[in-house]
């Protein structure tokens, strides 16, 4: 009998594989430093729960002078590298008072209900849309999501995601610490072991080889109405397989992942959301993947902040105090967030990338599912844009739209443009205007 | 807390303050949206020809037109659920790898896109394998290779002399990957596979071994379940093969792959045989992992699965953060317990006066502390409770965060217990009127409002029974000081007329056929691994083969037995 092998079965030889590919995110990345050409792009979207009282973050002054409220103090130093928006709307359905926000936040169309009562989204989410395009997403992870929190009820669709791949099918981010590592990090070898290294691309490449035999197997038999089903994982093998050729210790000086000793307890849950949001980072530092989201947590928070931050005199869970709209509580909530999400936006700032840093090439978003949580408004989303978008971002600007407010979708094809994506729309036809005015260099 | 009540419970937030301090609102039944004023589509799961003029209709997941006799045909029913490819559920998924490498306590922390493990069934149409999830597999897959790259007895392998591929390997082979692959390898798969062995094998045999139970525990062919049928049925349809049967009746009974005994009747093909496959469901229900199959499907059954996570205000019941674990044990060991028995389990388990305390949850019966920190066994005085719709575990999974709720303990009844499928909640602004209500004069206002009131009227008349326990499930007789009016119109139902207390309730609940059917189409369903199935046809079958409330241990072999279960369509 013919015997196949696969092309990266041990039988088949083994001369291909050298340090070469070890070094090549950083070729990639040196070359073009050298050609002078702009990194490739990604983008980050950070949700944080439960809207915020418009006082706690719609800042006081004009476009070019004005001061950041209580809850965005922590932005403070990177008011050159941020574009503040007001008068940003999430798209809501017809005679819906309870507004379904987060399934309608990324995906700029409304949900639908489900058999058990619950709303989920119908149409894929911007990270996906991005995730599907080459020249942004190369040869990387298509997209990643994660999350600090997911205390929920499990099956409560409404509330829980912000990523959604398409009709009905939510992407939950992963909270835990170990799991997110792995994902990130299984191909990581400590720098040195040379023969770890080979060993684990043969015995993985053998086995990938064989999984995707197995899966047409399948396949060739499945109903036709599986088969988008099996196609997916399909692609998952794929990803691993193209992956392979990443292994071993990376050469980019910012890629140093965490031990997996050091990852904190999962019961720790300032720990872990500081955890996991340093490993969006390093996704982005090590170029593993271009598009992450980060949901901070499920809407309608469980979260008791009080438990660690200690100004607090509130044991009320997050999703309570922003019914009753306590604005020095919500305060000290919005500044924890903040101040989170500053580290991160720093952090990537002390990365160099191509010409400039990982900032430059980085659209980080911050937003919430919800305008004004205690009224469930879907109105005045908080937003910020961080990142100068290899200068296409005009930053340290504050873009009141108040008196005549814009619709997400708008932000999310200004979005596509700062990544160089030429959009004409996104979402629900009649819940889209035209990209925001004033984001653009030169606008 | 404010006085002022109402809102409408989020699905997500059971067991959460529900007083939404400002802009409260409440969702109301898409009755009007969908099917004009008043008509929420509810009632008797009715036999044939019954006049179903006001509340017509289903009561089964289906309401089925294209039946309109109900009766089964002469020739028996068809197929209820068709070929089809799934994905094993993450609990299938951790059992089996635990199976196949004999360590119950091995390390598994998989979890799927989508997955709703509180689900009575999930559905596996919505899960798909993306790439974190196929990390996880084989973050998994290479941990399990590097135990057995150490010890190669843990999976069955004995081919201690073997130095490369010899008859003793293939076979092992072909015995490891073949149980877990619920299919025989073949000829080209059997040879990738033992090619893989010796590409593994350069460093060793262990590592041989290792690197075969690596890829076969990342296999599509270990994560999907195929029942695609083998011959032609006289009406058309495809019989399920025996490797199919036995994959589905193991992961049915036991939610693993089968073992051994199985696994070796599926290979002869006598599994196809009655006599065979009511001994082997009659053995695999009756196990340990098939009893503690059934009471976890009977905990997704009754909303019970998150009570140790549930969250609860101090002020109601400071000690509720540690009382939650054991409750839901004994609402587990309740359930055990009605199981055991002989005769109608589901009607003993509503009617039950004996359950299992703690010091931590003795309070919240009413009862002074036992005396002990692990649960014993105890029986209720009668009045106050009956059975396991009176547990604390169920009453607060089915409350608020500080007080109770008419509509989630009413729905539960109507979804659960008789199977009338309500339609999704539209939303109304409530703010206006929900605004210092107590919770009884709140449904009074949904059951006046013609927008709320077609579905409304069908839950709340049981959540008003149920009002004698509070958000925590202690009995109580006043709410703010007031007196509880616990009195519910129950209609459209086999048991209409007004009840005033739960244990009378549950009487009633107990002896209805409506109730008795809807549990079979529970137990069907799960059988088939779907709720999404027309199963009119073959809930009715089974209802005539057991007139009186069936013992569970003899429903499931029937279930297994018909045809529903062993063919599919196209």
């Amino acid at each position: 009998m013919l015997i196949k092998t696969g092309r990266r079965s041990l039988l088949a030889g083994l001369s291909t594989f050298g340090g070469m590919m070890l070094l090549r995110p950083f070729l990639r990345r040196e070359a073009a430093a050298d050609g002078g050409v702009p990194g490739p792009m990604r983008l980050v979207v950070i949700q944080t729960p439960d809207g915020r009282p418009p006082e706690t973050w719609v800042p006081q002054g004009t476009t070019t002078d004005f001061t950041m409220a209580s809850g965005l103090t922590p932005f403070e130093p990177l008011k050159d590298d941020l574009v503040i928006l007001s008068g940003i709307d999430i798209p809501r359905g017809p005679g819906e008072n309870h507004c379904q926000c987060f399934v309608a936040l990324m995906t700029g169309t409304n949900g639908a209900p489900t058999v058990d009562n619950y709303t989920a989204a119908q149409a894929p989410s911007i990270d996906q849309v991005i995730g599907l395009e080459p020249s942004i997403v190369g040869d990387t992870i298509p997209t990643l999501q994660i999350a600090g929190d997911m205390t929920t009820i499990p099956n409560d669709i409404s509330h829980r995601y912000m990523s959604w791949a398409g009709a009905d099918q939510p992407l939950p981010g992963e909270h835990r610490s170990t799991a997110i590592y792995e994902t990130l990090f299984s191909n990581y070898v400590p720098p040195g072991d040379d023969a770890a290294v080979k060993r684990l691309v043969q015995r993985r490449g053998s086995v990938l080889d064989v999984l995707e035999a197995d899966l047409k197997r399948i396949s060739d038999v499945a109903p036709a109405a599986q088969r988008p089903q099996l196609d997916a994982h399909l692609e998952a093998i794929r990803t691993l397989e193209k992956n392979l050729d990443d292994l071993g210790s990376s050469a980019l000086e910012a890629c140093i992942p965490p031990a997996p000793d050091d990852l904190p307890d999962q019961s720790d849950v300032p720990k872990r959301y500081v955890a996991n949001l340093d490993m969006v980072r390093l996704a982005l530092a090590c170029d593993l993947s271009r598009v992450v989201t980060f949901m901070s947590s499920p809407s309608t928070s469980n979260l008791r902040h009080r438990q660690w931050i200690p100004e607090m005199e509130s044991d009320l869970i997050h999703h309570y105090l922003s019914h009753e709209g306590n604005v020095s509580e919500l305060t000290h909530i919005g500044k924890w967030y903040a101040g989170h999400i500053a580290n991160f936006v720093q952090g990537l700032k002390r990365i160099p990338d191509g010409v400039g840093t990982l900032l430059d090439h980085t659209v980080v978003v911050y937003t919430s599912e919800l305008g004004y949580g205690a009224g469930h408004s879907s109105r005045n989303t908080p937003t910020v844009i961080f990142g100068s978008a290899a200068g296409r971002l005009s930053t340290g600007r504050y873009l009141n739209f108040l008196d005549s407010p814009r619709p997400f979708n708008d932000v999310w094809v200004s979005v596509a443009h700062l990544l160089g994506l030429p959009w004409e729309t996104f979402g629900s036809p009649e819940k889209y205007l035209g990209p925001i005015p004033g984001l653009a260099a030169g606008d | 807390m404010s006085p002022r009540r109402g809102g409408y419970l989020m699905p997500g937030q059971m067991g959460q303050r529900a007083t939404l301090r400002r802009n409260s609102v409440l969702r109301c039944a898409a009755l009007a949206a969908l099917l004009g004023a008043g008509g929420c589509y509810v009632g008797l799961a009715q036999g044939p020809g019954e006049d179903e003029s006001d509340t017509a209709a289903p009561g089964s997941a289906s309401g089925d037109a294209s039946d309109p006799t109900g009766e089964p045909a002469d020739d028996g029913c068809g197929p209820a659920v068709a070929r089809n490819v799934a994905k094993i559920s993450d609990r299938e998924y951790t059992n089996s790898v635990r199976a196949l490498l004999g360590d119950p306590e091995f390390r598994i922390t998989v979890q799927s896109p989508g997955a709703s493990p509180g689900a009575f069934i999930e559905d596996a149409a919505t899960q798909s394998v993306n790439y974190a999830l196929a990390v996880q597999y084989q973050g998994t897959a290479e941990a399990a290779g590097a135990q057995v790259e150490a010890d190669p007895s843990r999976v069955g392998f004995t081919c201690l002399g073997a130095v490369s591929v010899d008859p003793c390997v293939r076979a092992w082979i072909q015995d490891f990957a073949g149980r877990a692959f619920r299919q025989p390898l073949d000829p080209d798969q059997a040879e990738a596979y033992a090619s893989l062995f010796t590409a593994g094998a350069v460093d060793g045999i262990g590592a041989g071994v290792g690197l075969v139970v690596e890829a076969v525990l990342q296999s599509p062919q270990f994560l999907y379940r195929r029942e695609l049928g083998e011959s032609i049925a006289n009406d058309g349809s495809t019989e399920l093969s025996a490797t199919e049967v036995a994959e589905r009746v193991a992961f049915w009974l036991t939610e693993t792959i089968p073992d051994p005994e199985l696994w070796e009747l599926a290979l002869t093909g006598a599994i196809r045989e009655p006599d065979v496959l009511r001994a082997q469901v009659q053995r695999l229900q009756t196990s340990a992992a098939g009893r503690r199959t059934l009471t976890h499907a009977i905990v997704r059954w009754l909303h019970l699965s998150g009570v140790d996570q549930l969250d609860k205000d101090p002020e109601l019941f400071a000690g509720f953060p540690g009382a939650r674990t054991a409750l839901l044990e004994s609402a587990q060991r309740t359930i055990e317990d009605a199981l055991a028995g002989d005769g109608d389990d589901v009607g003993r388990l509503l009617t039950t006066n004996s359950t299992y305390v703690n010091d931590a949850i003795a309070p919240l019966f009413g009862l002074e502390p036992v005396g002990s920190s692990s649960l014993v066994p105890i029986d209720l005085p009668d009045g106050e409770r009956s059975g396991i719709l009176t547990h604390p575990a169920l009453l607060a999974a089915l409350a608020h965060y500080d007080q109770t709720s008419i509509v989630a303990r009413g729905a539960m009844i109507r979804q659960q217990l008789l199977c009338n499928e309500l339609p999704p909640p539209i939303e109304i602004d409530a703010e206006a009127v929900g605004a210092g209500m107590t919770p009884r004069e709140f449904a009074e206002y949904r059951l006046s409002d013609p927008a709320c009131r077609g579905c409304h009227q069908l839950m709340e008349p049981f959540g008003f029974i149920f009002e004698s326990y509070d958000a925590v499930g202690r009995y109580q007789t006043t709410m703010d000081g007031q007196p509880i009016d616990t009195v519910g119109e129950v209609t459209a139902t086999d048991f209409d007329g007004s009840y005033s207390s739960v244990p009378e309730l549950a009487q009633a609940l107990a002896q209805s056929d409506q109730v008795s059917r809807c549990v079979t189409q529970h137990m069907l369903a799960l059988g088939l691994g779907t709720k999404a199935a027309d199963t009119t046809c073959a809930v009715d079958e089974l209802v005539d083969q057991f007139p009186e409330a069936p013992e569970l241990d003899e429903l499931i072999p029937a279930i297994a037995l018909s045809a529903a279960f062993r063919t599919r369509g196209e």
